[in-house]
């Protein structure tokens, strides 16, 4: 059990809390960096994608797990970043103002898309975000002079002022680590900000954040245009690591899946975000490995889409705080070993929050 | 004349989606709870009535039916011995919090419940295998995948979604959904993901009038019109069930305030599973009489109800005549724009060809997405604000 002894004000909103902090996120900083000399290709391959998909997690974990805002249409900014990023491109602008160009549009088209949308909540809002995303996928579909429609388009490689780097390298490795890195202090710096703060009010309770006098219109604007930025971003990520960039990869299966990632790694937290990638990018592997054990499997072509379903049903009803929830409570049991009691965790409010009342 | 078939077709669609949107509305005014499930359930209903005409190509052993009845009895005793205490009395306020505890308690009440699901399943499958192994005719199929279908709709309330009470509302939104994924691969698993069809007495039949020199008759199918008529038959019954019976009754008093009906002695939990089920049941029979017109169904038939969802937002999602209003107008719209609308956006507005056509696919969600602007709680708001 540690104790911390706070001597300074700041340790009450550092991002690191105390040493420990310092030494297990050094360990899994170091870790990432090795982990591409260490492991083979295929591995590597499959880290990458999970960075990609982390940073989408961690899109929707911004509007979702700290603002409330459910989204049943990210997928849709995924699309638009990746596609608005290949047009630059194609445009012949540098890769790295082309990154720059495309997360500022998708944040935009965010932020005009959330003006209207934003004064719906709950359910009508999350509504909103899937017919969105809906007729996103058959503008990426139907645009053709854009984004190519069905055939797609192709993302070769990274053009970095001269410096070419090719997916699936090692250099590429980096790359997508330093946009994860980068995009998880953000986050985290982003929740400390009076934005974060208001954004985590607004979530826990609308009318006591207004009593407080956030300002519930723009705080949820903005959080809706960062959070479709940071979910650009991840789009681009994958177009990049897929190589191809085609209206099937955005369409409303891709949004649940982001919603799954979240809530199997963990409502509310950044590590959630990341977790949950790692689970949604291995689980295909996993269940191709099932299938190799078991041959009488290779007939059902609808197996992942049920190992998705159970996977979800399972953390929402046995463990809706999800991995890292279950982190939390194993670390708690380490830290007090005898003494634990699973009550710690208990749920406070047990009872249904009406919407028709707010 | 081309109108009016248009027309036809499309408020047949429009019925379709407003007997899902139905379902939706029913289960949120009772619950608040969204059934993402909705056009899933209807693709199970669908696919028993398939089984049940077609038959199975395998012999039927004799003595699956005395082991279904038997399965099932034996479940129905365990599922009531053991929810007797067990389960919460019903889903308001936070006087039911200690209930709500012992509910999620201990591990062994998980166990139970898994032997039950699995024994519900055991004799699901040998009913339905007991019960599709004839092939038989569709006016025995209709009533008979209703009935299953408003039994797995009971169940899935029963079992799963009753036991998120008290988390946020995507968590159902979650749910839900995730059901509709189990459910669409569990359909692929047994039935296959290709496409599907069963013959209904009226399957392909027209009727033609009017025409002669020089213009052409007006052909309607007749599927078309036995959905307008199945859909006034079942909103006529829905509307006498709410109306004169003694659970329809509660059934609206229990929408209206839970904790009230439960003092009032309403079984709040069981008027609830029954809400499920009938919505369940009512989109079986859409789903059935949906396949003469599309001629085809699959496991992504499904993806529906995501038009019937917006059918629902715009009939205000709290109100059941406006659920049908909502799904006729998208049906309509849906029918009307496919026909005219590419040709006046590549001529008027000059838009590309293969653009245009996608913008009919889309109608639904864009009339949907203009109504939430305009009203963001719909056209028939029930939404008030609290005062603290």
């Amino acid at each position: 059990m540690r104790f911390v002894f706070k001597t300074t004000y700041d340790q009450d909103i550092n991002l690191l809390k105390h040493e420990g902090y310092v030494r297990s996120y050094g360990i899994l900083l170091v870790l990432a960096l090795v982990a591409p000399l260490l492991l083979d290709e295929f591995y590597t391959g499959e880290l990458t994608h999970i960075f990609a998909f982390a940073v989408c997690g961690l899109g929707l974990m911004i509007a979702t797990g700290f603002t409330g805002l459910v989204s049943l249409g990210h997928a849709a900014f995924m699309g638009i970043g990746a596609y608005a990023h290949g047009y630059f491109l194609k445009l012949g602008v540098p890769w790295v103002f082309s990154v720059v160009l495309a997360v500022m549009l998708t944040a935009s088209i965010g932020t005009l898309f959330a003006i209207p949308v934003l004064r719906m909540t709950g359910l009508y809002l999350a509504i909103a975000t899937l017919a969105f995303a809906i007729i996103c996928e058959e503008v990426f579909t139907g645009w053709k002079s854009v984004t190519r429609g069905t055939d797609g388009m192709f993302f070769e490689e990274i053009d970095l002022f001269g410096w070419i780097i090719e997916p699936g390298s090692l250099p590429f490795y980096y790359v997508l680590l330093i946009l994860l890195v980068g995009t998880l202090l953000m986050t985290a710096n982003l929740l400390r900000t009076p934005i974060g703060r208001a954004m985590i009010a607004i979530r826990d309770s609308e009318i006591s954040a207004q009593s407080m006098g956030v300002n519930l219109a723009r705080t949820k604007i903005i959080v809706f245009g960062i959070s479709a930025a940071v979910t650009g971003l991840g789009g681009i990520m994958l177009a990049h690591k897929t190589t191809i960039s085609a209206p099937d990869s955005y369409n409303i299966l891709q949004s649940i899946a982001l919603l799954l990632m979240i809530v199997v790694g963990g409502m509310g937290s950044i590590h959630g975000a990341v977790l949950g990638a790692a689970v949604v990018s291995v689980l295909p592997t996993i269940i191709s490995i099932i299938k190799d054990w078991l041959p009488s499997l290779q007939d059902i072509h609808t197996l992942p889409t049920g190992v998705f379903g159970l996977v979800l049903i399972g953390f929402i009803i046995l463990e809706p705080t999800g991995i890292y929830g279950m982190w939390r409570k194993f670390k708690l049991f380490v830290d007090v070993f005898p003494l634990y009691r699973r009550r710690t965790f208990k749920r406070q409010k047990a009872f249904l929050k009406t919407e028709r009342m707010r | 004349m081309e109108l009016l078939q248009l027309l036809i077709s499309g408020i047949a669609q429009g019925c379709v989606y407003g007997l899902l949107a139905l379902g939706f509305v029913l289960i949120y005014k009772a619950t608040e709870q969204v059934n993402f499930a909705q056009g899933d359930i209807m693709m199970m209903g669908t696919f028993f009535a398939f089984a049940f005409i077609t038959g199975t190509s395998k012999p039927v052993s004799w003595w699956s039916a005395p082991i279904a009845i038997l399965a099932i009895c034996v479940g129905a005793a365990l599922f009531y011995l053991l929810h007797k205490r067990r389960l919460p009395a019903w889903r308001d306020t936070a006087a039911s919090q200690p209930r709500l505890q012992q509910v999620t308690a201990g591990g062994a009440y998980w166990l139970n419940l898994l032997a039950i699901v699995a024994l519900y399943a055991v004799a699901a499958i040998f009913a339905i295998r007991f019960l599709s192994g004839f092939g038989m005719s569709w006016w025995l199929a209709l009533p008979l995948a209703a009935i299953c279908g408003g039994v797995l709709g009971y169940t899935l309330d029963a079992v799963i979604v009753r036991r998120i009470i008290g988390q946020p509302q995507f968590a159902v939104v979650i749910l839900t959904l995730a059901l509709g994924f189990m459910m669409r691969a569990v359909a692929g698993a047994i039935w296959g993901a290709d496409d599907k069809g069963f013959t209904t007495p009226y399957s392909g039949d027209v009727i033609r009038f009017g025409g002669g020199e020089g213009t052409n008759p007006v052909v309607i199918g007749v599927p078309s019109l036995v959905i307008i008529g199945g859909t006034a038959v079942m909103i006529i019954g829905l509307y006498l069930f709410f109306r004169f019976t003694k659970i329809g009754v509660a059934m609206q008093a229990a929408s209206q305030n839970q904790l009230a009906a439960y003092y009032m002695g309403i079984p709040v939990k069981y008027v609830f599973s029954m809400i499920w089920a009938i919505s369940a049941a009512v989109a079986t029979v859409a789903g059935i009489l949906l396949v003469p017109k599309l001629e085809v169904f699959s496991p992504e038939v499904g993806l529906l109800s995501i038009t019937a969802f917006a059918a629902a937002v715009v009939g205000g999602f709290g109100s059941l005549p406006g659920a049908i209003l909502g799904g006729l107008i998208i049906g309509i719209a849906e029918a009307l724009s496919t026909r005219y609308l590419p040709d006046i956006l590549i001529d008027i507005v000059g838009l590309d060809g293969s653009f245009a056509n996608k913008i009919p696919q889309v109608i639904a969600y864009i009339i949907m997405l203009a109504v939430l602007i305009i009203r963001p709680q719909g056209l028939f708001a029930q939404i008030q604000r609290k005062k603290v």
